[in-house]
């Protein structure tokens, strides 16, 4: 059942996609609604998904990499549904779904042995708190690094079309640049903010401290709070601060092979 | 009951005959009424713009009523025999005439949304004064059904058609709500001041006017709750300006880089949007590459309202697309013709047309 909801989940973000593309190249598009109804109903079969492998897990479902995915996709939708309507981000969820569709589908293609899974559950015993707590809190900061890179992309493209003056289409639908400088910020200290809840969290597993991959957790968050000093300290520009911001994400995306 | 249209607007009318026949918003209701008295003349809604003023009537009279209907208007409007330039439509062609106003398909800047709000207030005083029933009733309720849909299913009313509402948009596009945004006029140009004033009534606060003459700066500013200041003390004010409208008669930039620099520091990201409606401009363009400053010239701003004002115009075929198809959906016969119209409406008549004789 579990393949079924992340396949029925994977279709909604898709559908979404493909119809805000068409809607915007018609000159139809209309904010919050097709697309709203497609990021909504994409969630609720993520969470019966979600809350399937957990069941059979009797723990959060990220023990492998194609879990890990599902959850972050997860909460890139549960960040956007909060922050888009605050910030006016309509066009959000367009740039955010097919992301979170590329999450998906190598997931979907995985597949999920339910008769492995549950034997690793048994044989891994009680679950730890603070294992779980790590792992959901790093999960999402890296849901938040994610849109805080989608909405880079949507800042620059935004930032090109004002410096040339092309008012197109896509133009009209983006929200403005400085709604959208902050709403990167707010991801960005959003994100390292969870990170750091994650990192102080690991320090409370047993073994845990001095691996490789708290070591490489502990270079993202610098990382990220570096350029979060540097914007407040030195004023740096907004587009440099998305292209940051963009080129960053790198590093999670390559962290998360390593810390899977 | 045939619905019939009498009007004159700004393709044919210059403003010279257009205000002789001016109804004022007040006197709508009233106009309206009075007509509807006139022989013959069952319902009246009378539409009076800066671009035109038009007679909507119903009656169950045919081919000689137009003319009974201008004789009306020329005894109204004490116009005498003087020739003008009336255009009149019958029927389907009447309806469909109405549905191409309503949808800013027939407005001198094709797609401008005033003119719907014009329409049902229009229509709002006719109905007030008892001028319309049922055939009005109708056509004007789905009227405005088919402005909507026309607006909505194209891009008839996409983007900015003036320098004004270009500078609005993007300033929109760069800041959002404009309400927290400070106004730095350099100069105090024609231009410039419709400019302000846009953005203005999309709330930007807190316009500050710098004008080589200071009387000249104060008039300005006075006239947008603005603050006046000499024009040596503009350079304090840009830090704080969120957007400069440059319009000066200086012979050479009086904004560059070395002005621009600092004050982007001081500005922790925030953007600076620069208005250049100066000929010769009074912002040096290399200012323009600096990240966080969007800046335009008068050609740049131009050259999107004219792009927008195409693009508007190659939209007026889907349009017309859109208005058929609703003319057949609302039982309105939709073959163009010119005279003599025979059809009818498609609009129900609270009472029988007179039979034949």
């Amino acid at each position: 059942m579990d393949k079924i909801y992340l396949g029925i989940a994977t279709a909604f973000f898709l559908g979404g996609f493909i119809y805000s593309v068409i809607a915007l190249k018609n000159g139809s598009f209309r904010p919050s609604r097709y697309n709203l109804a497609a990021m909504l109903g994409g969630l609720v079969f993520q969470t019966l998904f979600l809350g399937d492998r957990g069941r059979i897990h009797y723990a959060c479902p990220v023990t492998t990499a194609a879990e890990m995915f599902v959850f972050i996709a997860w909460a890139m939708v549960i960040i956007y549904l909060v922050l888009g309507p605050t910030y006016r981000l309509s066009l959000l969820g367009v740039f955010t779904s097919p992301l979170v569709f590329f999450f998906q589908v190598p997931a979907l293609l995985a597949g999920f042995d339910k008769v492995a899974a549950e034997a690793v559950a048994d044989a891994k015993g009680p679950t730890n708190a603070w294992l779980e707590t790590h792992i959901a809190l790093a999960l999402i900061a890296y849901g938040a690094f994610a849109m805080a890179f989608v909405a880079g992309i949507m800042f620059l493209v935004q930032d090109r079309f004002l410096k040339k003056g092309k008012l197109n289409g896509l133009f009209f639908h983006l929200p403005p640049i400085q709604n959208l400088s902050r709403a990167i910020l707010l991801l960005v200290i959003l994100g390292v903010a969870l990170l750091a809840g994650a990192l102080g969290s690991a320090y409370a597993i047993d073994g845990a401290a001095g691996t490789a991959k708290l070591f490489i957790m502990h270079g993202m968050w610098v990382l990220y709070a570096v350029l979060l000093g540097v914007r407040f300290t030195r004023g740096l520009p907004s587009a440099q601060f998305a292209r940051f911001t963009i080129l960053a994400f790198a590093v999670p995306m390559v962290s998360l092979y390593f810390v899977r | 009951m045939r619905v019939h249209c009498l009007g004159l607007n700004y393709k044919h009318a210059p403003v010279e005959i257009r205000e002789r026949l001016a109804v004022g918003e007040k006197k709508s209701g009233e106009t309206s009424a009075e007509t509807a008295k006139v022989d013959e003349i069952e319902e009246a809604v009378v539409l009076s713009t800066c671009n035109r003023t038009e007679f909507y009537v119903a009656s169950h009279e045919g081919e000689s009523f137009p003319q009974a209907i201008e004789n009306h208007v020329r005894r109204h409007f004490q116009l005498g025999d003087d020739p003008l330039p009336f255009y009149h439509h019958s029927d389907a062609e009447a309806v469909r005439h109405l549905f191409h106003v309503a949808s800013g398909m027939d407005s001198m800047v094709l797609g401008e949304t005033e003119i719907f709000g014009q329409v049902k207030a229009a229509y709002a005083a006719a109905l007030e004064a008892g001028a319309t029933s049922s055939t009005l009733n109708q056509l004007f309720q789905k009227t405005f059904n088919v402005g909507k849909h026309v607006r909505t299913h194209s891009k008839i009313t996409s983007g900015p058609t003036s320098v004004g509402a270009v500078a609005v948009e993007l300033a929109v596009k760069i800041f959002g709500d404009l309400k927290r945004c400070k106004v730095l006029l350099i100069g105090a140009g024609e231009i410039s001041r419709s400019t302000a004033k846009s953005l203005a009534t999309r709330g930007a606060r807190g316009i500050v006017v710098s004008n080589r003459s200071f009387d000249k700066a104060e008039e300005l500013a006075g006239e947008m709750e603005g603050r006046a200041i000499r024009f040596d003390d503009f350079q304090s004010e840009l830090p704080s300006a969120d957007i400069v409208i440059g319009s000066t008669a200086a012979p050479h930039t009086i904004i560059d880089g070395s002005h621009v620099d600092p004050v982007l520091r001081k500005r922790r990201g925030r953007p600076l949007f620069f208005i250049d409606i100066a000929v010769p401009r009074d912002i040096d363009p290399g200012v323009g590459d600096r990240s966080g400053v969007y800046l335009y010239d008068i050609d740049g701003l131009e050259s999107i309202a004219t792009e927008s004002r195409k693009k508007r115009a190659s939209e007026l075929a889907r349009c017309e697309r859109l208005v058929e198809e609703l003319m057949q959906k609302h039982g309105v016969l939709s073959h163009r013709t010119n005279a003599p119209q025979r059809e009818g409406t498609g609009l129900s008549s609270p009472e029988p047309p007179p039979a034949a004789t």
